[in-house]
């Protein structure tokens, strides 16, 4: 733990953009616990007397088409992206790490047809395999995000692959194993702790990415389903007014860029940071 | 004779100091550096890491980078300040008159670039004037008088096509290309083996001869300043400590750091025999083949046959790629045996690697590493106290105090890394220790510690260490017997005294005489 | 090569198998979807018989692939037309814009990127740093909306849909493309200006460099005879993996601008599970990357001298 805040600390020290991305990525939740906290309106609440109305004071970033409030829509749609974001990135990053992680200690054909796979799946864009998946499975929030974890799963797997086969090529490696250490031992407990900064910045840029794509899928339609906002949704709902309304859509979309740009930038600080 | 030679002063350092903003590098600082280079004679910058010899050859050659350092003094050449000057006038000397060759062959040739277009590029660069087919024809030249064979084939091939002798050879061939009057070697046989160092050496001897280029060799290896440089100058922390006449600082050295340098080269000569209680025999190799299975699979160790007794030091000598630390790995199980036989029944064995940046898990403490070592990973059936009580042990047992159980690899030294290693390998009792060049990566003085430590081991424990080096002083100094490998296989084996002093194989002699060990034998 | 060749034909192979199995197996009648749900039971087993369901699956993955390969991908569910026919006039729009946008990259970044990295530290390589993370920030629907906005709204250079077919005025086509082009490139621009710039500074540091300077070469002579190509490699693979990456762009692009695409029709197939299309889009996808992929090879072994010698 006291490590951990070192490590925070250090970071922090060492690099701009880390600072940049906390104070951003702080930002990006204080709006939406705010929003938790006092919420005038229920986010799917629809007030037929102010429709597309700019700033007010009963609307504090006005109404979309429907009349609902945009403040408390964009509250509840970067919640939703961030659980989605959560789920996925824990997936993916599991279901990567541990299966790059054998498959780099270990190698051989199993290591070879599996990369062959995870390659195969890399090379198509996770927001094709995303919607590969929503249409093979359906749409809603879990399976968008069971959908985008698999998708993420290549990307982290090939991280995790390449770091732990550079550290298995290290002396202490081949120490641990004239020790009598498990193979099992070695790869979780002496070489992934040496991959720290390389998956954390691998998890945050993951955010970033998971955000995105969730917002893209959202915003094709496919992803989370009304009544649930998401912010993705509330733009391609609100693009046909731009011309009377710029507003509703400017505003989730500027919510949207902070919270890509808050996690891009933790992840490249820590990235930078590291080495 | 040869001062008469070497009167003209072409180069003079005046008061160089330079210090970079950023203290992370080792090398940081250099304070009051004066040196003044004749035409035609040698002289060697020698001194440990950190001493800041690479940076003040790096400054003569204009090649710090302008806005990382902040510098101050003079560095004369043909009357004009080459260090406070406008780049565009130093690059007239660059490569002209002042032409420089690197340490690591390997990546100091751009990698996609034919070696041919590298070789001219002074030429190109200076003299303009020059016609293609006239380049040509001068790079070919200068390929040949370095000893290169079937030079339109080196013209013509990319760097990764050339062995680490080959490209070195390549590199002083594109810095004599536009006939400079100064050489700067920056340890240019560090990365090359024993017989090839050699070999380098008699060509920056015959070079300076044949053309009188003055060179400044930077080394870090006195043995070889010895053979080479008329003149030498010592470095300790950016300063130098003493100068004078290679023979004279060798012969009668004034300061004391020198002397703990020239002491820390292990000395061939006649030892006497300890005497030393055989014990049992406790491994013996009969016929080994070894190497890596795959499809094909390659065998690199060929019937390599020898035995090791309790309390002995072996050693294994050869050159890089001779199969020592292949046979190590069969040896120890880490490779399966392609045939003959390894009898060494319930030996507990352990392990000490050559870099001790690499050896120990950076992200764990040292008491971590120590009883991960000792209980194999399986931590329970142990208690806390005894672990802790443990570790402690093995660190005394290579003189470092428990206060360093607490910390991380990253806050020790090399020569502190590699005790920790030592004590890593000791923690389990082994009976065999093998040690994979596991003084190679240190400087001199931390080099001489290693080895008294090695010894005093070795009286402590009783146990066995093969110990693998290219350094054949080294071996001499700790060893009891010797095997020499070349190409997977055994060519000579035998007490070191007889080995060293009556030499029956040519390799053999080779390998003695490439490392300065005949002279000083006969003298 | 000729693995690599082989290598890729066999991961379109598995690619066609995951598929055809993956649309053939998830629940859900294509003679129902077909026929609609008030058909008799006969004429959908009829239905079913003529469509060649009840073949056992390799069977029928067999039929598909023979058929995919003659160039026939077969019928849309949704409008009872040959697959070919629907994407025809589709593709050579999206083809335009993936490569009207790859264009763009390529010609906006390099130059950027070298520039960024001669001037390292200084306020030029400050402010695009900055600027850079920002448009990496900005999902490329949102960045065609403000766009949108900014450039058809605001400034009125563009009219916001108002695209027409390239059958009918090439010019104006074009034209149109320019903005969603801008939009799918912007923020590749941005990755891959990061890129070159961290590998050129990169290279920087390195000894052959040091060799170079120690030749008398300018800083101009260094970085365009020698660091250069050796910074370039690693972005040469970037950029192969941002051509398929903007195929995915466009289809959210085309969506944002009212183009009509493949990914437009994609999208619109996959809510209407209409299978075969998506089948096909799918594989050309497919076929597509594994092309960019094997012309990155190709393009390595050119390059560097130090691939290919092995094989």
């Amino acid at each position: 733990m006291r490590r951990a805040l070192q490590r925070i600390r250090a970071y922090w020290n060492r690099s701009a953009m880390f600072r940049a991305g906390a104070v951003i990525t702080g930002l990006v939740f204080f709006f939406i616990l705010s929003g938790m906290i006092c919420r005038s309106w229920p986010p799917t609440a629809m007030d037929a007397t102010a429709r597309l109305s700019g700033f007010s004071a009963a609307h504090l970033l006005g109404t979309d088409h429907l009349g609902r409030d945009t403040y408390s829509r964009m509250v509840s749609g970067a919640g939703t992206t961030l659980f989605i974001a959560v789920g996925t990135v824990l997936i993916g990053a599991l279901g990567g790490s541990v299966l790059g992680a054998l498959c780099g200690y270990f190698g051989g054909p199993a290591d070879e047809i599996i990369m062959r796979i995870v390659d195969a799946l890399f090379a198509f864009p996770s927001i094709l395999l995303a919607l590969v998946f929503v249409s093979l499975f359906g749409s809603g929030r879990y399976h968008v995000i069971v959908a985008l974890g698999i998708a993420f799963i290549p990307s982290f797997a090939r991280t995790v692959r390449g770091e732990v086969i550079r550290e298995r090529e290290r002396d202490y490696v081949l120490s641990a194993g004239l020790h009598g250490i498990s193979p099992l031992r070695i790869i979780f407990f002496h070489i992934l702790p040496n991959t720290g900064d390389v998956l954390l910045s691998a998890v945050l840029i993951g955010f970033n990415n998971a955000v995105l794509a969730e917002a893209g899928l959202s915003f094709l339609g496919i992803g989370v389903q009304p009544p649930d906002a998401s912010l993705g949704r509330m733009l391609s709902e609100s693009q046909q007014y731009l011309f009377s309304a710029p507003l509703t859509a400017l505003m989730p979309g500027i919510l949207l860029v902070l919270m890509i740009l808050g996690f891009s930038l933790l992840g490249e600080g820590v990235r930078s940071a590291g080495n | 004779m040869r001062e008469t030679k070497h009167t003209l002063p072409i180069l003079s350092v005046e008061d160089l100091q330079i210090e970079f903003r950023d203290h992370s590098l080792p090398e940081t600082a250099v304070h009051d550096f004066d040196l003044i280079l004749h035409a035609g004679e040698i002289v060697g910058i020698v001194g440990e890491s950190g001493a800041g010899k690479s940076l003040s050859a790096l400054a003569i050659a204009g090649l710090l980078k302008r806005h990382s350092a902040a510098k101050a003094g003079r560095i004369l050449f043909d009357d004009l300040d080459l260090l406070n000057c406008p780049r565009e006038v130093l690059r007239e000397y660059q490569g002209d008159e002042i032409a420089v060759i690197f340490q690591e062959p390997m990546s100091s040739l751009d990698p996609l670039m034919r070696i041919g277009p590298q070789v001219e590029e002074s030429l190109r660069i200076h003299h303009p004037d020059i016609d293609r087919a006239e380049r040509k024809r001068r790079a070919l030249e200068a390929l040949e008088s370095v000893g290169l064979t079937d030079t339109e084939r080196v013209y013509r091939a990319y760097p990764h096509e050339l062995s680490g002798g080959m490209r070195q050879r390549v590199m002083i061939a594109a810095a004599m290309i536009a006939e400079p009057q100064i050489l700067i070697a920056d340890e240019p046989t560090t990365a090359l083996d024993v017989t090839v160092q050699a070999q380098i050496i008699a060509l920056l001897k015959e070079i300076n001869r044949t053309k009188n280029t003055a060179i400044l060799f930077i080394s870090h290896d006195l043995s070889l300043v010895r053979q080479l440089c008329g003149r030498v100058v010592v470095m300790r922390d950016g300063r130098i400590v003493e100068e004078g006449e290679t023979a004279r600082v060798f012969a009668d050295p004034q300061d004391p750091y020198t002397a703990q340098l020239i002491d820390a080269i292990p000395r061939v000569e006649k030892k006497e025999s300890a005497g030393r209680e055989q014990g049992e025999t406790i491994l013996s190799v009969t016929g080994l083949d070894a190497g890596y299975p795959g499809h094909p699979p390659r065998r690199i160790v060929h019937d390599v046959s020898f035995s090791l007794k309790k309390g002995e030091i072996l050693g294994l000598a050869g050159e890089s790629g001779s199969g020592k630390s292949t046979l190590a790995k069969a040896v120890l199980g880490l490779l399966p045996l392609m045939n003959g036989t390894i009898d060494g029944a319930g030996l507990r064995s352990a392990m000490v690697f050559q870099d001790p940046y690499g050896s120990l898990n950076p992200a764990k403490t040292i008491e971590w590493i120590l009883t991960e070592a000792l209980t194999g990973g399986r931590r329970r059936n142990f208690s806390r106290e005894e672990l802790h009580r443990r570790a402690a042990a093995a660190l005394a047992q290579v003189e470092l105090p428990e206060s360093f159980l607490e910390r991380r690899p990253a806050e020790l030294s090399g020569g502190q890394r590699q005790r920790v290693a030592i004590a890593e390998a000791l923690i389990g009792s082994p009976d065999l220790i093998i040690a994979d060049e596991p003084v190679s990566a240190l400087d001199v003085t931390v080099q001489a510690q290693i080895i008294t430590l090695i010894e005093k081991i070795r009286r402590e424990t009783g146990a066995a260490i093969l110990l693998i080096a290219h350094d054949l002083r080294v071996i001499y100094r700790v060893c009891d017997r010797v095997l020499i490998m070349k190409q997977g296989r055994i060519v000579e084996e035998g007490d070191v005294e007889r080995v060293y002093f009556d030499p029956q194989e040519e390799y053999t002699k080779e390998l003695l005489r490439a490392a300065g060990i005949g002279s000083e034998r006969d003298a | 090569m000729l693995r690599k060749l082989i290598s890729a034909a066999a991961t379109l192979f598995a690619v066609s198998v995951l598929v055809f199995g993956a649309f053939a197996l998830i629940p859900g009648d294509p003679a129902l979807k077909k026929l609609g749900t008030q058909a008799t039971q006969e004429s959908l087993a009829r239905m079913r018989e003529q469509m060649g369901l009840n073949a056992p699956l390799p069977v029928r993955y067999a039929r598909w692939a023979v058929h995919f390969i003659n160039g026939d991908p077969g019928t849309s569910y949704s409008y009872d037309i040959p697959v070919r026919t629907l994407l025809g006039d589709k593709l050579p729009v999206t083809l335009a814009l993936v490569l009207f946008s790859f264009v763009l990259l390529i010609v906006i970044s390099i130059p950027l990127g070298i520039r960024h990295a001669k001037y390292e530290g200084r306020l030029f390589d400050r402010v695009f740093l900055v600027l850079g993370q920002i448009v990496m920030a900005i999902p490329p629907f949102f960045l065609g909306i403000l766009l949108t906005w900014f450039f058809g709204i605001v400034l009125r250079v563009f009219t916001p849909g108002g695209y027409v077919s390239y059958r009918q005025d090439p010019a104006g086509f074009l034209a149109y493309l320019f903005f969603p082009a801008l939009a799918i490139a912007l923020p590749r621009v941005a990755m891959t200006v990061k890129l070159l710039r961290a590998e050129v500074l990169k290279e920087a540091t390195k000894d052959y460099v040091r060799t170079a300077y120690s030749r008398g070469n300018s800083t101009m002579s260094v970085l365009y005879r020698h660091v250069l190509k050796n910074a370039f490699l690693p972005v040469l693979t970037f950029l192969a993996m941002n051509l398929t990456d903007m195929v995915a762009g466009s289809v959210v692009i085309e969506q944002v601008f009212g183009i009509p695409g493949i990914g437009r029709f994609l999208l619109v197939s996959i809510l209407g599970r209409d299978h075969p299309v998506v089948e096909a889009i799918i594989m050309g996808l497919a076929a597509f990357i594994i092309g960019v992929n094997l012309l990155t090879d190709l393009c390595y072994r050119l390059i560097d001298p130090r691939i290919g010698g092995e094989s």
